[in-house]
């Protein structure tokens, strides 16, 4: 079941990359003639507003997700397990410096953090979108990162190297890197759907990237047709659910291939 | 102890200030003309520099600074560019209310549902005869996680005011209390998964301390035991992840609000991001942080009064 569940990312990722090209529409063309449609031979999942076919819209829309996801989780690992593995490694002062830094951007929700940096933005698109939920997203690699580093500080293995003459720089590079990654992978896999719901969520409030297809778009139109036409909000709402599930299961998947000591069960 | 709480309210204020000054900052270095935003590109350049000028948008930042700071200390934390007759601290005190209501009843209804829920969970998985109750609680965990509130939201509509026309639709003005239930419950749910789990987690642990050995054997039921020896012991962790779950509590009301059209501080702040409206933005930035520092430090008081052992270091 969990392997099953951890199989779903590569479903999103396949939508991401093929769907787009082989939608049966354009996902904003219009056909005023078959608007709100239930699920049918023309239209597999329905129509929405417009008579926009839904599936087109959650291929290019699973496309703008997973490019907002991985570019928002890629850069908050790069800047969060740089940061943190300087903090846990030098220690002192710059510990001191970035890890009040972290508090500071975590004094307030990230949603909205996001939403204040997008609404700067005259006409935001994928990259402002990734960037504004990069913002505070970092933290959470930083304290990681930094905690595996302090943790493997007090170990033997450094203190053999750095008796071997081995350079500081090198340590760090060679060393302790490679052996903190292992959460690290862990957390973003799991990241990555917490960032599609992020992405989702943004657009369900306006502020999302601009005209690229979202998911979260289409839940707001059709949230605000629950009554009629349920099932514009039930297709993106499951397709949310289960990249969710997938990611969080392929994170656990990866755990027990990572470490086979927390193998559970 | 006084005085350390007196410290750690100083550092709190601090990260506010800090917060504040850096949006204060930040809205006026990107590029884009509020008064453009608010009068429209038909406008002629004349109207937007009076516009300007009467925002204090024409003056040297020290001075727009100076004036957002005597705002502050004066209360009314200037006034907005939507409606110069109309101080951003009454458009505040209007909203704060309804959001202090919705998540205080999530709050409530989330700790409500998880601790006896991951405490029986607890119990049931020790036993053949409770399986029952782990496995609901394994659901809800499972629920409130795989389900954000973005779609926990809409099914509630579907399936608790649409199919079964037990709770009202959102907007319905004369929902009262009743109203109030989806849209806690969506966010409510959403942090009880964690806490079901936490709790869950902690008691399957402490229920085999001695401890609650020797108060089974001093004649105590096994439901007396877990809740007045076990639960104690648990509630550290989980008071430490109630207040990690404050920022997902303030961000889910953002959420709600505008899905179940219900006014409140996220309205307010994603309203004023949409309209350039920046002594709101600065405004309820301000009352945000400050909401969430004085919850986190409540949340450690609450954990030194449970946890004896936290008050000496």
């Amino acid at each position: 079941m969990s392997r099953l569940a951890a199989a779903l990312p590569l479903l999103f990722l396949a939508a991401a990359l093929v769907g787009p090209l082989v939608a049966p529409c354009a996902p904003d063309a219009i056909d005023l003639g078959h608007e709100l449609e239930p699920p049918s031979s023309a239209h597999w999942l329905g129509s929405a507003e417009n008579g926009v076919d839904i599936l087109s819209v959650m291929l290019s829309g699973a496309r703008t997700s997973a490019l907002v996801a991985f570019l928002s989780v890629g850069a908050s690992v790069l800047v969060g397990v740089l940061l943190g593995t300087l903090a846990g490694y030098v220690g002192g002062r710059l510990d001191g410096a970035i890890s009040a830094l972290g508090d500071l951007v975590q004094s307030f929700p990230s949603i909205l953090l996001s939403a204040f940096v997008i609404s700067l933005v005259e006409r935001p698109g994928i990259g402002h979108v990734a960037l504004a939920m990069s913002l505070g997203g970092w933290v959470l690699f930083m304290r990681l990162s930094r905690a595996e580093t302090l943790a493997l500080k007090g170990r033997e293995l450094l203190v053999a190297v750095r008796a071997l003459g081995v350079p500081e720089h090198r340590i760090v590079t060679r060393h302790v890197l490679p052996n903190t990654l292992g959460p690290i992978v862990v957390q973003a896999t799991q990241a990555l759907g917490g960032a599609v719901v992020a992405e989702a969520s943004l657009s369900f409030l306006g502020l999302g990237p601009g005209t690229a297809p979202s998911w979260g778009a289409l839940l707001d139109q059709g949230a605000g047709l629950l009554l009629r036409f349920p099932h514009v909000a039930l297709v993106p709402g499951l397709a949310i659910v289960l990249t969710v599930v997938g990611f969080q299961a392929g994170g656990d998947q990866l755990r027990d291939w990572l470490d086979p000591r927390a193998r559970r069960r | 102890m006084p005085r350390q709480i007196g410290l750690r309210l100083a550092r709190a204020l601090v990260t506010v200030w800090a917060a504040v000054t850096l949006v204060f900052f930040v809205v006026r270095a990107v590029p884009g003309d509020p008064a453009t935003a608010i009068l429209g590109e038909a406008a002629s350049p004349e109207e937007r520099d009076a516009l300007r000028a009467s925002l204090l948008l024409d003056r040297p930042l020290a001075a727009q600074y100076a004036a957002f700071l005597g705002s502050v200390l004066d209360g009314s934390l200037g006034r907005t560019f939507r409606d110069p007759d109309r101080t951003v601290a009454a458009e505040l005190v209007e909203a704060y209310p309804h959001t202090l209501v919705l998540a205080g009843t999530a709050l409530v209804l989330a700790w409500a549902l998880a601790v006896p829920l991951g405490t029986l969970g607890a119990l049931g998985a020790r036993r053949r005869a409770g399986r029952r109750w782990d496995a609901l609680a394994r659901a809800v965990a499972a629920l409130g996680s795989a389900v954000p509130a973005i779609v926990l939201g809409p099914l509630g509509i579907l399936v608790f005011a649409v199919l079964l026309r037990v709770l009202p639709m959102p907007g319905d003005e004369e929902a009262g209390l009743l109203g109030l239930v989806l849209p806690a419950g969506t966010i409510g749910l959403g942090l009880a998964a964690g806490l079901t789990r936490q709790t869950r987690a902690q008691m399957l642990e402490k229920l085999s301390e001695p401890y609650v050995t020797a108060a089974r054997a001093r004649g105590l039921s096994e439901l007396g035991a877990a809740f007045r020896h076990a639960l104690p012991n648990a509630a550290l962790p989980l008071v430490t992840l109630g207040t990690a779950q404050l920022g997902a509590l303030l961000g889910g009301s953002v959420i709600v609000e505008r899905l179940f059209e219900r006014p409140g501080l996220g309205t307010v702040l994603v309203e004023a991001f949409g309209a350039r409206d920046i002594p709101v933005v600065q405004g309820a930035t301000l009352v945000v942080a400050l909401t969430y520092v004085l919850a986190n430090l409540l949340g450690d008081l609450v954990l030194t009064a449970v946890d004896p052992r936290t008050r000496a270091a």
